[in-house]
């Protein structure tokens, strides 16, 4: 049987248990981005993100018997080992200081080659893009247990039982900690909000004005 | 809905998760006659907003395919690998069991013969076959390395063992590989002593050429032990029946150690010097044989009547003239004669009643023709 995107995961990964490389792949390209993002999202690091993707897959092959369906979607079970992997890592890189990253002091998004390309609106493009950057600053400065459950729930739209398997919790506990982590996220975005608006009044200076 | 009732729920609302339709109507309800409830719904509502921009704008991301190539290739190997070994162990238990009885170095020929057994068509076989080569390679480079371990931990053994065995065995047959075997030299005709240096005449020439490396002591230390050699040397005399072998007494052997310290060549000679059937033995990298009884077997023949016959003084060095001597590297060994006064002359006590007696005596003299140092025979 060759492996098709009307396959489910669970057949997928039946599939490539049994070496077929088709059905693996096709495992892969539909969940990958997943991986990848929500790793990129809770480090911040495309490399840390593709090491992530990476071991998470491996896992995957080498001992796919460790999934069980009863428990939940294998996306969820995806999540969970890269949650894993994640966490295992910045506690491994939590002794060291970042360098200076002059894409993070502009916003993170400034530079991005996406952003370089013009669009129709320029004034709103760049107010998306600060937004954007704001908010990623946001949820990065969040706690580890916070910004998980955020990311999963708000940005990979996760149900809270969906979070609560790959988080290995409960649901109740994906609930309290959504909502304590947006909270953190409105009091730090009003704090930029403030901090912009205090720096853009002080910047501005009348004597440079020849209007 | 009171402010708490509406604070549970604004999450969800926010969200625009599906709620109760009373639950809900009652939110916004409570919202709109509730001012900061309001405005904490409106904020939420824009961290939503926010949040899903931010979604959006990474929804195109994703591994690069650097990341599916690499998980692909080690897919492919790894299930190649597990179904080459299935292979091999259920299409050839014959394999099985040589990969048992054998050991590891049969290991590659049946890993091949049962790789190439499954005959298939496709590129996944050739990646098979790859991988399997490769699996082979590995096992015959770990069987070779084994076996070169094992031979050369034999080889350790071995040499180990020759080597302690086999010096033991020499010594007990006097041939032992560290000990030098030189020829008699002809005594030369020396001239007699003049001073306290040289000797007086050849009167009974048993010379042996020898080698050493070690130099000659201090000439003051050397004149302060020429009384304790001489001591040794009454001792020694007392000891002439049992000369079978070549030794001294407990006295001797003090001014030996004494003199030692100070003149390292003279007595060396003196405790190893052996005279077996015309030929001077010596062990240059050694101060004193292992077992007397080893030197005893030594002292065949003449060397042994010799010896009976003889008792000796420690050698006392003759370099108080030359303080800058070279080393002694070769020399012989003279036996001459000199008058009873030459004792007195070294500083060693004379008898006055045997004063017109000669006495005999074995000269050192090095290769540059210096004599080095000087023992009295009786």
């Amino acid at each position: 049987m060759r492996a098709s995107p009307e396959h489910s995961d669970e057949e997928l990964l039946r599939l490539a248990s049994a070496g077929d490389a088709d059905a693996f792949a096709a495992l892969y390209r539909r969940r990958q981005a997943g991986v990848y993002r929500f790793a990129l999202q809770m480090c911040g690091s495309e490399g840390i993100a593709e090491d992530v993707t990476q071991e998470v897959f491996m896992a995957l092959m080498r001992d796919s018997r460790l999934f069980d369906p009863a428990r939940g979607t294998l996306a969820s079970y995806l999540y969970g080992v890269a949650r894993n992997q994640v966490l295992r890592r910045l506690e491994k890189e939590r002794h060291f200081v970042a360098m200076t990253d002059e894409t993070a002091e502009d916003g993170g998004a400034a530079l991005d080659s996406t952003h370089l390309v013009a669009a129709d609106d320029p004034l709103a493009q760049l107010a998306r893009n600060e937004l954007i950057g704001t908010v990623r600053q946001a949820v990065l400065a969040l706690p580890a247990h916070y910004r998980e459950v955020v990311v999963l729930c708000e940005l990979h739209e996760l149900s809270y039982a969906e979070a609560a398997v790959a988080l290995g919790c409960a649901v109740g506990t994906v609930r309290s900690r959504l909502h304590r982590g947006r909270a953190l996220l409105v009091e730090r975005l009003r704090e930029v909000r403030q901090q912009q608006d205090a720096g853009a009044a002080t910047d501005f200076d009348p004597l440079r004005c020849f209007a | 809905m009171n402010c708490r009732q509406f604070t549970s729920l604004i999450v969800e609302a926010a969200r625009g998760c599906l709620l109760d339709a009373a639950a809900r109507d009652g939110a916004m309800r409570h919202a709109d006659a509730c001012g900061s409830c309001a405005a904490r719904l409106a904020q939420e509502q824009s961290l939503t907003s926010a949040l899903r921009t931010f979604a959006g704008d990474m929804k195109e991301l994703g591994a690069p395919a650097s990341v599916e190539a690499k998980l692909l290739a080690a897919f492919k190997e790894s299930h190649a690998d597990a179904q080459t070994a299935t292979v091999a162990e259920t299409n050839d238990p014959h394999t099985h069991d040589s990969l048992r009885t054998h050991g590891a170095t049969h290991a590659p020929v049946a890993l091949l013969n049962s790789a190439e057994s499954s005959v298939e068509s496709g590129d996944e076989l050739a990646a098979r076959r790859a991988s399997a080569r490769r699996r082979m390679q590995r096992a015959a480079f770990m069987a070779t390395a084994i076996a070169a371990s094992l031979a050369l931990v034999a080889l350790v053994a071995l040499y180990r063992q020759f080597t302690h065995t086999a010096p033991s065995k020499e010594i007990t047959k006097n041939n032992a590989p560290s000990i030098i075997a030189l020829p008699i030299v002809a005594p030369p005709a020396v001239a007699p002593p003049s001073g306290t240096t040289t000797p007086a005449t050849v009167a009974d020439a048993s010379g042996a050429s020898f080698k050493s490396s070690a130099s000659a002591g201090s000439a003051q230390t050397a004149k302060h032990d020429r009384a304790r050699a001489t001591q040794s040397d009454s001792s020694a005399q007392t000891a002439q029946g049992d000369r079978s072998r070549f030794t001294r007494g407990a006295g001797a052997e003090r001014a030996s150690a004494k003199l030692a310290r100070h003149a390292a060549v003279p007595r060396m000679i003196a405790s190893r010097g052996v005279i077996d059937g015309g030929h001077a033995i010596f062990a240059p990298g050694e101060d004193e044989p292992a077992d007397e009884s080893e030197l005893a077997g030594n002292n065949a023949g003449g060397a042994a009547r010799t010896a009976e016959a003889e008792s000796m003084t420690e050698f006392i060095p003759l370099v108080s003239g030359a303080p800058a001597a070279p080393p002694l590297e070769s020399g012989q060994l003279v036996r001459v004669q000199l008058p009873r006064a030459a004792l007195s002359s070294l500083g060693l006590p004379l008898n006055a009643e045997r004063g017109d007696e000669p006495v005999k005596a074995d000269v050192l003299l090095g290769g540059d023709g210096l004599a080095r140092a000087i023992r009295f025979v009786r």
